[in-house]
C-alpha cells in the first residue's frame, strides 16, 4: 500500500513538471540554439580566415616597400630614398624648432660661449723662479640675434686671463666679432662689421674643442696671430656646393708695433684707422665631397690672401711709418676614418718699409703639420660615455719670424723655431675636452724650455 | 725663399684652378650624380662642412642617430649663417647621411 502511494505521488510530480509551460519548447529550442551557435562559429572562423589573409597581404606589402626603400638608398647613396623621407625630415626639424621656440620667449636670440683653463709647467726657470702657472685663459660669450630669416647678427666678447689690469699689462676684455649677415643668395651674401680675418684655419676656428693641443699651434701665434680680427665689410657665399669663399675690405694693421716676433702686436684691437686699408679673401674647396665612398670626402683645401698698408698707428696716420704687408696662406684638413690630418702654411712679405722697429723682418715664414688618431674603442662608448671620443696627436710647428731680413740687419736666430707637440685630447661629451700635451721647443738659437700642459676646454 | 713663395703661390693658384674646374664639372655633371634631389643634398653637405666646423671638430653625421639630430639641429638654427631653406637642406643631408650609415 505504501509502495502504491509512493508511485502515485511520484507520478503526480512528473505530471506537474510536464504540465509546466515551455517544457516541451525547451526541449526543441535547445537544438535550435546549438544550431545557431554553430552558424556563428562558422562565421567567426570565416572572418578569422579573412583577417589572416589581410595580415598576410599587408606583410607582403611592407616587405615590398622595405625592399624598394633599401634599393633607392643604395642607388642614391646618402640621399633620402623618396620624397616622403624629405617631408618627414622637414616635419621632424620643424617640430623640434617649434618645440624649442615654445620653450623660450627669447627665440630670436642665440646664446653660446666657450672657455679654456690651462695649467702650464715649464721645465726651466727664470732667475731660479718657476714659471709654472694656472691660467683661466679665455672665457667667451657669444650672442646673436635673428632680425629676419635673412638678417642675422653675431658677436663674441672675450675675457682673457681672468682679470684686466688697469695698465693693461695682463688680461684683456675684447670684442672679437660683431657683424651682421645679409643672406641674399647662395652665391653672394653681405657681411658688415668686425670679422675674423680669414687667414689659414685656426684663426676662424679657435674654439678649444676644435683643436687637440692645450694651447693653439705656435704657427697660429707667431705667423697668423690668432685671434686676429678686422673691421670692414665684404661678401661670402658658395660658388658651388663644394666651393665657398669670403672676401673683405678691412682696416689694416699698425706696422709701428711689428717686432722681431712678427706682426702679432700690429693688430689694432680698439678703433682701427682707415688710413691704410687692406683686402683679404679665402677659398675653401672640397674636391672629393661628392664621392660615394668615404675616402677623401672630408678633404678640405683652403687658400687665403691678405694685402694692405700698415700705416694705421695712433688711431690714424702715423707720420714717418709706411709699408705694405702681403700674406699668402694655405691650409688643409681631412679625416680618413679614425685618422685625421691637418696643416697650414704662410709666407708674409713686408715691403717698402719706412720707420719700423729695427729687427722687423722683410719675410716671415711658417707652417705646421698635425696627425691625430681617434683611439676610443667603440665598446667603451656606452652609458655616460656613449658620445665620448679620444684623440692622440703629434704636431710639428715651424715658425721663422726672421726669415728674410732687411740689408744690414742681423738675424735673431732665436726666432727661427721648430717645435714638436705630442698629446691626448679626451672628449667625455662632444662639447667638452680634457687635454694633456708635452712640447719639445727648439730654435736655431737658444732653445726655449720644454713644457707640459694640461687643460680643460668647453663650448656651448 | 723664392722657391717657398713659388710653392705657396702655386698652391694658391692650384686650389683656385681646381676649385673653378670643379665648379664647371659640378655644373655639368652634378656633384652627386643626376637629379635635382641630389643637388639639394650636395648643397646641404656643403653647408654642413662650412658651418658646423666653425665650432666643432671634424664631426660626421653618423656619429649621432637620425632620432638624435633634430633636437641637436634645432638649437643651431639661429647660430648659423644660413636662411631657413638652406638650414633645411643642411638638416636633410645630416639626417639622411645618419640614416644611411646606420642602415644594415
Amino acid at each position: 500500500m505504501k509502495k502504491r502511494m509512493h508511485s502515485v505521488v511520484l507520478g503526480g510530480c512528473i505530471a506537474l513538471v510536464a504540465m509546466q509551460p515551455g517544457f516541451a519548447m525547451a526541449a526543441t529550442g535547445g537544438e535550435a540554439r546549438i544550431q545557431e551557435l554553430e552558424r556563428q562559429m562558422q562565421g567567426l572562423v570565416s572572418e578569422l580566415k579573412n583577417r589572416q589573409n589581410s595580415i598576410e597581404t599587408l606583410t607582403r606589402q611592407v616587405a615590398s616597400l622595405e625592399s624598394r626603400i633599401s634599393t633607392n638608398s643604395a642607388v642614391q647613396g646618402a640621399g633620402p630614398g623618396v620624397g616622403q623621407d624629405k617631408a618627414e625630415i622637414k616635419s621632424m626639424i620643424e617640430q623640434a624648432v617649434l618645440a624649442r621656440e615654445k620653450e623660450s620667449p627669447l627665440s630670436p636670440f642665440s646664446f653660446g660661449g666657450y672657455g679654456e683653463i690651462h695649467a702650464n709647467f715649464n721645465e726651466g726657470s727664470v732667475n731660479g723662479q718657476s714659471r709654472d702657472q694656472i691660467d683661466v685663459h679665455r672665457l667667451v660669450g657669444l650672442v646673436g640675434y635673428e632680425f629676419a630669416d635673412w638678417i642675422k647678427f653675431k658677436s663674441e666678447i672675450e675675457l682673457e686671463h681672468a682679470f684686466v689690469e688697469e695698465d693693461g699689462a695682463k688680461g684683456e676684455l675684447e670684442l672679437e666679432q660683431a657683424y651682421v649677415d645679409f643672406l641674399l643668395s647662395d652665391l653672394a651674401n653681405v657681411r658688415v662689421g668686425r670679422v675674423l680675418t680669414p687667414l689659414a684655419h685656426t684663426n676662424q676656428h679657435h674654439e678649444p674643442t676644435t683643436f687637440y693641443s692645450v694651447e693653439r699651434p705656435n704657427f697660429d701665434k707667431y705667423i697668423i696671430p690668432s685671434t686676429w680680427w678686422s673691421d670692414g665689410l665684404g661678401l661670402f657665399g658658395n660658388l658651388a656646393p663644394n666651393l665657398s669663399y669670403e672676401a673683405y675690405l678691412v682696416a689694416g694693421l699698425d706696422g709701428s708695433k711689428f717686432s722681431n716676433d712678427g706682426i702679432r702686436n700690429g693688430r689694432i684691437k680698439d678703433v682701427p684707422s682707415l688710413n691704410d686699408m687692406a683686402v683679404t679673401f679665402r677659398l675653401d674647396y672640397y674636391p672629393f665631397m661628392g664621392n660615394t665612398s668615404a675616402w677623401g670626402r672630408n678633404l678640405r683645401l683652403g687658400a687665403s690672401f691678405y694685402r694692405g698698408g700698415i700705416n694705421n698707428g695712433v688711431e690714424g696716420k702715423d707720420p714717418g711709418k709706411s709699408g705694405d704687408l702681403t700674406i699668402y696662406a694655405g691650409d688643409f684638413g681631412v679625416r680618413l676614418s679614425d685618422l685625421e690630418l691637418k696643416g697650414a702654411g704662410a709666407i708674409e712679405e713686408i715691403n717698402g718699409t719706412q720707420g719700423l722697429t729695427v729687427g722687423v723682418a722683410e719675410e716671415i715664414f711658417g707652417y705646421y703639420l698635425e696627425a691625430g688618431y681617434h683611439v676610443m674603442p667603440e665598446a667603451w662608448k656606452t652609458g655616460k660615455l656613449k658620445n665620448s671620443d679620444a684623440v692622440v696627436f703629434a704636431r710639428y710647428d715651424k715658425q721663422d719670424t726672421q726669415h728674410g731680413m732687411p740689408a744690414g740687419v742681423a738675424v735673431n736666430s732665436d726666432k727661427d723655431r721648430h717645435d714638436w707637440t705630442f698629446g691626448l685630447a679626451f672628449y667625455p661629451v662632444p662639447n667638452l675636452v680634457l687635454k694633456a700635451d708635452y712640447q719639445v721647443l727648439a730654435s736655431e738659437g737658444a732653445d726655449p724650455d720644454n713644457a707640459i700642459n694640461l687643460g680643460i676646454g668647453w663650448q656651448f | 725663399m723664392n722657391c717657398l713663395k713659388s710653392i705657396l703661390a702655386g698652391s694658391l693658384f692650384a686650389v683656385s684652378a681646381l676649385a673653378l674646374s670643379g665648379c664647371v664639372a659640378g655644373a655639368r655633371d652634378g656633384l652627386f650624380g643626376p637629379g635635382a634631389e641630389n643637388s639639394g643634398m650636395a648643397k646641404g653637405r656643403g653647408y654642413f662642412m662650412r658651418e658646423c666646423s666653425k665650432c666643432h671638430r671634424y664631426i660626421m653625421p653618423s656619429e649621432r642617430s637620425a632620432e638624435e639630430w633634430p633636437k641637436i639641429l634645432a638649437g643651431k638654427k639661429n647660430k648659423v649663417s644660413l636662411t631657413g631653406t638652406q638650414f633645411q637642406e643642411l638638416s636633410d643631408y645630416v639626417i639622411a647621411e645618419s640614416k644611411a650609415a646606420k642602415a644594415p
